[in-house]
């Protein structure tokens, strides 16, 4: 296929990854704002805002939260508003969206229409909202419908979608942006018991992770009621039957890389190829004897970096050099 | 019962034409709400699929989704038949034109149009003089509008570049019929959406060497072009690659495309983009839509270019008056539809009578397309007019005049009532080794009361039109 056409299905991938995944803990986040202490909801921001290496907007989250009763509802105002409908905040959900369908837009070709029509629904949901029409509603709802659109999106692709190079550069950019994503926040998270301002987080923290990804249920039937943070990193990570762990995205590229022929810029394929292998072999041999996990998942995160620069060079945007290779 | 115009629907005497007769008692058996929910679900379509064309100068809204109206236009099969035939003669002449005028000029030659009318043409492309052109037909993919005044049809003008809106069409009908299935099935309609087959065999014949699976792509400016939308849909329907400029490069003669598996001969390109920015080798050297050496390749005959460059000669309005003479030169025979009356403004009788009667005629340059730059002499006032005297004293070789015609009305769904707007029509007529053209046209419609802007580029809107068959 065409390589610019791929290079749009992957992009596609990962920035309708990152709508999922702001929209899962904007949800959480907006739920905490209810029944949870000013700690635990200003912690909940700086990881957010951290974990997307965005800054927040007018400083927010330096202010002395301790001494605003209404921090949590104000403030959070405009933090959600810019994490939401922010289109010049390049982790906003409506500015991923808007990235993603533009990308879809240009590919329509490429895709099925049943994508189209489902990407455009979303689209319309979407054109018309501002943060003060879902934070008047229920703001929870909001992030939780976007989720249940893009898990649609997802499903209509497996179902429509015809499984060549365009399916597999799909997935690749999906899961790679989860597991860049994932790496990101679980970095942020593990430091947190390091944090004096956050002496008084009582595992919502990371109880709260296991909500967003679909892990509570999961946990509980292989370690119980408590929340013990190595658990639940482990399980984060590792867990290769969970759905939004690590491990599970990190397996989906490489065997999504398995399907792709030979790239036309060999030396580029065989390193992303390389790269996929050394995040598997990361994950399932050096996770367990490893103490220092943040170090780790930092070497997670920066190989998926190479990984996606490797992947472009290799078949988007590769040199032609003379006529020899044609 | 207004005179002036040709009622599409009705006869003088306010009667149905027997053609709409179906139509007419299904859509007065039909209540308000009904009517109202089908317009609902006709529009939804076109949101929900963006079906869009962009208007330039807008700043925020870049997809515009067309406005399209519920209620089919019905033309009988035999007015069609006879627009069909008209269509493929003028097409034909203006193919042989084309290759004549960058081959012996033999037309110059005999005198039956000024020299300098066709060499001092904007769109003569001179370095396209003695390049073989596939299949000796430069023009593959003509749009040509049509508007019916009282007398009957007229060509208005031949979109011999790259005339959009045949998506259009085919969105038209298939967001239509399904809201009025018996009428489709008792008026037997002819079918648009085979488009695609016909347009794949097109391009498929142009392919150099007599490849029998060629490498179709086609050609983009890009995202922002106002008829992305249509280019994206159009390289579904024939299975091409949507390729943009910097897709493709240029490599030992031939031309490939960067795709996953390395570079891929391309051997047709329908190209979307204007000669100006094919190649910055040749044209517009800042350009940065087009190919650098593709003007090379095309010379050598290793890639196929659908319309060929300088095509735009015979679409220029000047040249549009001598048509049919062309017919005549090229076919001797009589031109079956007929042009608009024209006035050339280079020749000065013509100009002083568009002079003096500035407010009866529409004024349009001669390179113009897309309703651009025209001038409406009874939609301004006399300063105004005035002012675009100096202009046109000035550079009068730039403009023609045409009488400002009152074009046929049809019964349009807005607001609730049936309103009649002006609408024309824009068959596609495909030429490869034959001339072929589907059973329908685009057709579209002047939205706002009053106005005769039909181009989807000043906001005009859309209907199906729908051939009949069984129409009486």
């Amino acid at each position: 296929m065409l390589a610019r056409s791929a290079a749009g299905l992957y992009w596609m991938g990962r920035y309708l990854r990152r709508v999922e995944h702001v929209s899962r803990l904007m949800e959480v986040q907006v739920d905490a704002l209810v029944d949870q202490s000013l700690e635990q909801i200003h912690f909940g921001w700086l990881r957010l805002f951290s974990h997307l290496k965005v800054t927040n907007p007018s400083a927010v989250l330096e202010s002395d939260f301790r001494n605003h009763e209404d921090w949590s509802f104000s403030d959070s105002f405009i933090l959600a508003d810019d994490l939401t409908f922010n289109v010049d905040n390049p982790s906003s959900i409506v500015n991923c969206f808007l990235q993603g369908r533009e990308n879809a837009r240009q590919m329509r070709h490429c895709i099925s229409a049943e994508m189209w029509l489902s990407l455009n629904r979303t689209h319309f949901r979407l054109k018309d909202l501002t943060i003060d029409s879902i934070w008047q509603r229920d703001p929870h709802l909001f992030y939780a419908e976007i989720v249940q659109h893009i898990s649609t999106f997802m499903g209509v692709c497996a179902a429509t979608l015809y499984r060549d190079e365009r399916w597999e550069f799909l997935q690749i950019g999906r899961y790679i942006e989860h597991a860049q994503l994932m790496a990101a926040l679980l970095i942020y998270q593990a430091q947190s018991a390091t944090m004096e301002d956050y002496e008084e987080l009582d595992g919502y923290d990371w109880k709260s992770l296991l909500d967003c990804f679909q892990a509570d249920q999961p946990y509980q039937n292989r370690y119980g009621v408590k929340v013990e943070p190595n658990h639940v990193m482990n399980m984060l990570v590792t867990d290769s039957i969970l759905p939004n762990s690590i491990d599970h995205a990190v397996d989906q590229i490489r065997m999504r890389m398995g399907e792709l022929g030979q790239a036309p810029a060999q030396k580029s394929g065989a390193l992303a190829q390389r790269f996929t292998g050394r995040l598997v072999s990361l994950l399932r041999y050096e996770w367990p004897d490893v103490e220092d996990k943040r170090r780790l998942l930092t070497l997670v995160e920066s190989l998926a970096y190479k990984f996606h620069d490797h992947l472009s060079n290799a078949w988007f945007n590769y040199e032609i050099i003379d006529s020899s290779r044609i | 019962m207004n005179s002036l115009y040709y009622d599409e629907f009705f006869n003088t005497d306010g009667t149905p034409r027997p053609h709409c007769q179906l139509l007419f008692d299904e859509l007065q058996n039909s209540s308000v709400e009904k009517l109202e929910g089908i317009q609902e679900r006709v529009t939804r379509t076109f949101s929900t699929q963006s079906i869009s064309f962009t208007l330039y100068g807008e700043d925020e809204q870049t997809e515009r989704i067309i406005p399209i109206d519920c209620i089919p236009r019905i033309l009988p099969a035999d007015e069609w038949e006879r627009l069909e035939a008209g269509l493929i003669q003028r097409v034909t002449a203006l193919n042989r034109f084309v290759v004549d005028v960058y081959s012996k000029a033999q037309i110059l030659t005999d005198g039956v149009i000024p020299h300098d009318l066709v060499l001092g043409c904007a769109q003569y492309r001179i370095e396209m003089r003695g390049v073989p052109i596939p299949l000796s037909t430069p023009i593959g993919i003509c749009g040509t509008d049509l508007v019916r005044i009282n007398e009957g049809f007229r060509v208005l003008e031949d979109n011999l570049r790259v005339p959009s809106g045949v998506s259009y069409m085919i969105a038209n009908r298939q967001a239509t019929k399904t809201n009025f299935r018996n009428l489709y099935r008792q008026y037997s309609v002819r079918e648009v959406e085979n488009y695609g087959e016909v347009l794949y065999e097109t391009l498929r014949e142009f392919a150099p060497h007599n490849q029998s699976d060629p490498c179709i792509a086609l050609l983009t400016p890009g995202v922002f072009n106002s008829a992305f939308y249509e280019h994206m849909f159009l390289a579904d329907e024939v299975g091409a690659e949507l390729v943009e400029g910097r897709d493709l490069i240029v490599n030992d003669g031939y031309v490939y495309m960067r795709t996953t598996s390395g570079l891929r001969k391309v051997d047709v390109i329908y190209r979307r983009i204007d000669d100006d920015f094919l190649d910055p080798l040749f044209y517009r050297e800042d350009s940065v839509l087009g190919v650098p050496g593709l003007m090379h390749v095309y010379r050598k005959g290793n890639v196929a270019l659908v319309n060929a460059p300088g095509t735009g000669v015979a679409d220029d309005k000047a040249i549009y008056a001598y048509v049919p003479k062309i017919i005549q030169y090229y076919l001797a025979e009589e031109p079956i539809l007929q042009n608009v009356e024209t006035h050339l403004c280079r020749d000065p009788e013509s100009l002083q009578y568009v002079l003096d009667n500035l407010e009866h005629l529409v004024v349009k340059p001669v390179g113009g397309s897309g309703g651009y730059g025209l001038f409406i002499g009874s939609r301004v006032n006399s300063k105004e007019r005035d002012a675009f005297r100096v202009t046109l004293q000035e550079n009068a070789a730039q403009y023609i005049a045409q009488p400002e015609l009152q074009l046929s009305k049809s019964p349009c769904w807005i607001d609730r009532r049936f309103q009649s707007r002006c609408v024309d029509l824009r068959p596609f007529i495909l030429s490869g080794m034959n001339c072929r053209l589907v059973g329908g046209a685009f057709c579209r419609i002047a939205l706002p009361e009053g106005s005769l802007v039909v181009n989807s580029s000043q906001g005009g809107g859309a209907k199906d039109l729908w051939v009949a068959d069984a129409a009486c």
